[in-house]
């Protein structure tokens, strides 16, 4: 079976290196034609990518797409069948303890212990990197009070919440201040406030010049944090780009969503008789429509149009395309030609 | 708990510096959680309880033998069983509890984090100890007790304690409980029957003095080795494939065979020593033949500089193909030094006892042919060391369904000529002296053959690509 999606990933390759890494320095992550099958069902197929220095990238796709097995091949938690992958420009197969001194990995499953504390399960992994007398002590207490884990500090683990377990596991993975941070859906399972948080600290990191690899479901998310985002499907790369060319349409025709004091169905009703506009759905209080040509001029024409026909209306406004949309707009592309389109 | 922590370096320090920073973080992490457990506290309750309840009956009733079987009683059950148990599962809870990979993210390779839970259970086993000495001493004043052989007895436990735990730990390396258990149930009783052997053999009333030492000498070897070598065998299961244990490993067990030879030279019963050299390169065999693949080029790079190291990277190489070669190497030794033994003896039996020999190294690979010719995609998998215990029960039972129907209806010799294929088959055969057919001869060797042959001919990518690596120059 061939593999569309390489020329996509190369592309990609060149473009990011070229204009933002330091010539000399190697990317901070770089996978080339990596495959990882299990019992002959490809987990990870033959995918190539690379991520500069300082970015934050994300890494998209349904369960069982291959995310997980890519991030523990990087982690040099698992090994690959075929290809090479490289964290700043060090290979994870041949040389997994250097390449651990480079990464912070946080697993989808944060690992607790029972009978210890906060403080102790810090300073285990502190001895454990091989930090002694102060600095040991110094690097706890940068990561306590980074990760504002210094009030818990004496709790049991096991009787922390789920957010404030992600945070130490964080904690944990910034003792040795990696250049590469690999997480692995860190906001899975986590309350509203405690993803703001984590979502907070992340970027705190990104502006530190840390290069982060995030796998999440959370599509808005990941748009919100990322410089870039990775698609993965069946194993295999689909898109990689910015989360702006993604959220912006390349049809004519634009989504517009409108909010009426009238009742929903006058909207509708409107609809079917203007000309270049299309009744997309309704909502309880008014509805979206499509407009076609999507120019500034005529989304004008059509507003005033609306007004003068006696529609009250109280809101409008353009919809953005969502990074779900795009998403699922890529998968049908790649179902109905085989290839995704180029971005 | 302080009320309100603080995370400023001083606080932080006083509240870290239970242990010293010199110690492994595994052992320090595992005392921490390991003294907190329930089962540590109530162990060293209960053994506190019972001492004293021995010595109240010692007080009331000097001449007593009871209170000194429960005495020792409870001391074996404590650090014979409650404690070894304690690591049954070590390891495994590290992957039931996510945190396996968070460790190997670290420093620690597989070697430290095995040792750092053994001398983490081991630490609290002394404690256990220390605590009995005080007991011990009372006894000694009560009178009836020989304080010194008391002494040695209680090291002698300390001893089976340490290898009874990394027995444990050695296993704890498999997720699966069952086979944890199993291997675990084989492992101390392959190492009972040679540790009563050994005894019953060298402390037999009719025994020489010097035989005591010879004894402690060797309980001492076969100690040393089984702490070291299933320590290392879990360090090796729980590791990356890009880490070589297998190398140490396979060494050690050389270098245990040498000692072994050495002792013999010292006046050792050359009987016992050819037992105890069996069954440590059974060991290490079987576990050189479960090793999983792929072999990395890191791994290799070392074995490829020069001629010599390209031969010894043939059977020290990690995976199970140079596990083969390991395989015929053992055999090799076993054999070689079976003949010089007979021959120093002028057994007129020393054919039929080499087959027997062979007859025990063919039971030991006789499972990897079984596996590389009806589950080739587990041969060198994680899983290959399951499948190997599987077989070879199987195998263990019908050997066993073989020999109560041969001794029912008295047709052993038929019996055993058309099971000869089935290795073990032989092995009970030489124990009925049944092993006396020329044919033999020729089936023993055949079926190493076979063994060696088919699993590197269905495994022949894999092999080719071991080929390659070693020819590869540096």
């Amino acid at each position: 079976m061939s593999d569309p999606d390489n020329n996509t990933a190369y592309a990609s390759k060149e473009e990011h290196t070229e204009a933002i890494s330091p010539p000399l320095q190697p990317p901070a992550i770089e996978v080339t034609n990596l495959a990882r099958w299990f019992n002959g069902i490809h987990a990870v197929n033959n995918i190539s990518f690379v991520i500069p220095r300082g970015q934050v990238v994300g890494f998209v796709g349904a369960n069982g797409a291959g995310k997980t097995t890519t991030m523990r091949i990087l982690a040099t938690l698992d090994y690959p069948n075929s290809g090479e992958a490289k964290v700043c420009g060090i290979n994870v197969v041949e040389y997994p303890a250097e390449v651990r001194g480079k990464i912070g990995w946080m697993p989808d499953h944060y690992g607790t212990y029972r009978n210890m504390t906060v403080i102790e399960y810090l300073d285990f992994f502190a001895r454990a990197l091989g930090y002694k007398g102060q600095e040991r002590i110094d690097r706890i207490v940068e990561v306590m009070e980074f990760t504002d884990l210094t009030p818990l500090s004496d709790r049991l683990i096991d009787k922390l919440s789920k957010g404030m377990g992600q945070r130490l596991c964080l904690g944990r993975a910034l003792l040795h201040d990696p250049e590469v941070l690999i997480l692995d859906e860190p906001a899975a399972g986590l309350d509203p406030k405690a993803r703001v948080e984590l979502k907070h600290l992340i970027r705190i990191l990104a502006e530190d010049g840390k290069t982060v690899f995030i796998s999440s479901h959370i599509l808005s998310e990941l748009g919100e944090m990322c410089d870039s985002l990775l698609f993965i499907n069946q194993g295999k790369i689909i898109h990689h780009g910015d989360a702006d060319s993604l959220t912006k349409s390349n049809s004519s025709s634009c989504l517009v969503e409108v909010l009426l004091s009238d009742p929903p169905e006058k909207l509708r009703e409107w609809a079917m008789l203007a000309p270049g506009v299309t009744f997309v759905d309704s909502t309880k209080t008014g509805g979206r429509i499509e407009i076609e040509p999507a120019e500034d001029e005529d989304i004008a024409k059509i507003l005033r149009r609306m007004i003068t026909d006696g529609l009250n209306i109280t809101d409008f406004h353009q919809e953005e395309r969502k990074l779900e949309d795009a998403f699922i707009e890529i998968l049908g592309e790649i179902e109905e030609s085989g290839t995704p389109a180029a971005k | 708990m302080s009320d309100t922590p603080t995370a400023d370096p001083e606080s932080l320090a006083e509240r870290m510096g239970d242990f010293s920073p010199r110690l492994s973080p595994m052992l320090v992490k595992e005392l921490r959680q390991g003294m907190r457990t329930n089962m540590f506290a109530i162990a060293f309750i209960l053994l506190h309880t019972f001492m004293m309840l021995c010595l109240l009956t010692a007080m009331i009733d000097p001449g007593s033998s009871d209170s000194e079987v429960f005495f020792w009683f409870v001391i074996i059950v404590v650090l014979l069983f409650v404690q070894p148990l304690r690591g049954f599962s070590a390891l495994s809870s590290e992957y039931q509890l996510n945190t396996m990979d968070l460790i190997h993210m670290t420093k620690l390779n597989g070697w430290r984090i095995t040792l750092g839970k053994w001398a983490a259970l081991n630490a609290q086993g002394l404690l256990f100890l220390t605590g009995v000495l005080p007991y011990l001493v009372i006894r000694y004043f009560l009178g009836n007790v020989n304080f010194i052989v008391d002494l040695i007895a209680l090291l002698m436990i300390g001893i089976g304690s340490a290898l009874a735990t990394a027995i444990t730990i050695g296993c704890s390396g498999f997720p699966n409980i069952l086979l944890r258990g199993v291997a675990c149930i084989a492992l101390a009783i392959l190492l009972s029957a040679l540790g009563s052997y050994v005894s019953s053999e060298l402390l037999s009333s009719s025994a020489p003095r010097a035989f005591k030492w010879q004894f402690l000498g060797l309980m001492a070897l076969i100690g040393v080795f089984g702490c070291y070598y299933f320590l290392a065998f879990a360090a090796s299961r729980i590791s990356p494939l890009s880490e070589n244990h297998a190398t140490r490993k396979r060494l050690s067990a050389l270098l245990a065979v040498a000692l072994c030879f050495a002792l013999s030279a010292l006046q050792y019963d050359s009987e016992i020593i050819l037992v105890v050299i069996t069954t440590i390169l059974c060991i290490a065999t079987v576990d050189a033949l479960t090793e999983p693949l792929p072999v990395f080029t890191r791994v290799v790079q070392p074995f490829s500089k020069t001629v010599i190291t390209r031969w010894l990277g043939l059977f020290l190489i990690p995976g199970w193909i140079s596990g083969l070669f390991f395989f015929l190497l053992s055999t090799g030794i076993l054999a070689t030094i079976f003949f010089f033994n007979e021959k120093a003896r002028g057994n007129p039996h020393e054919l039929k006892n080499l087959l027997f020999v062979l007859s025990t190294c063919n039971t030991v690979v006789f499972p990897l042919l079984i596996i590389s010719l009806f589950f080739p995609s587990h041969t060198g998998s994680r899983f290959t060391f399951a499948l190997y215990m599987l077989i070879q029960a199987i195998i263990g039972g019908i050997t066993i369904m073989v020999s109560f129907i041969a001794a029912a209806i008295g047709r052993w010799e038929e019996l055993t000529f058309s099971l000869a294929p089935l290795p073990s088959v032989l092995i009970v055969a030489y124990q009925r002296s049944e092993l006396h057919n020329i044919q033999f001869l020729l089936i023993v060797p055949a079926t190493t053959l076979v063994c060696v042959v088919v699993p590197l001919v269905r495994g022949r990518k894999s092999f080719g690509k071991f080929i390659k690596h070693m020819i590869r120059s540096k």
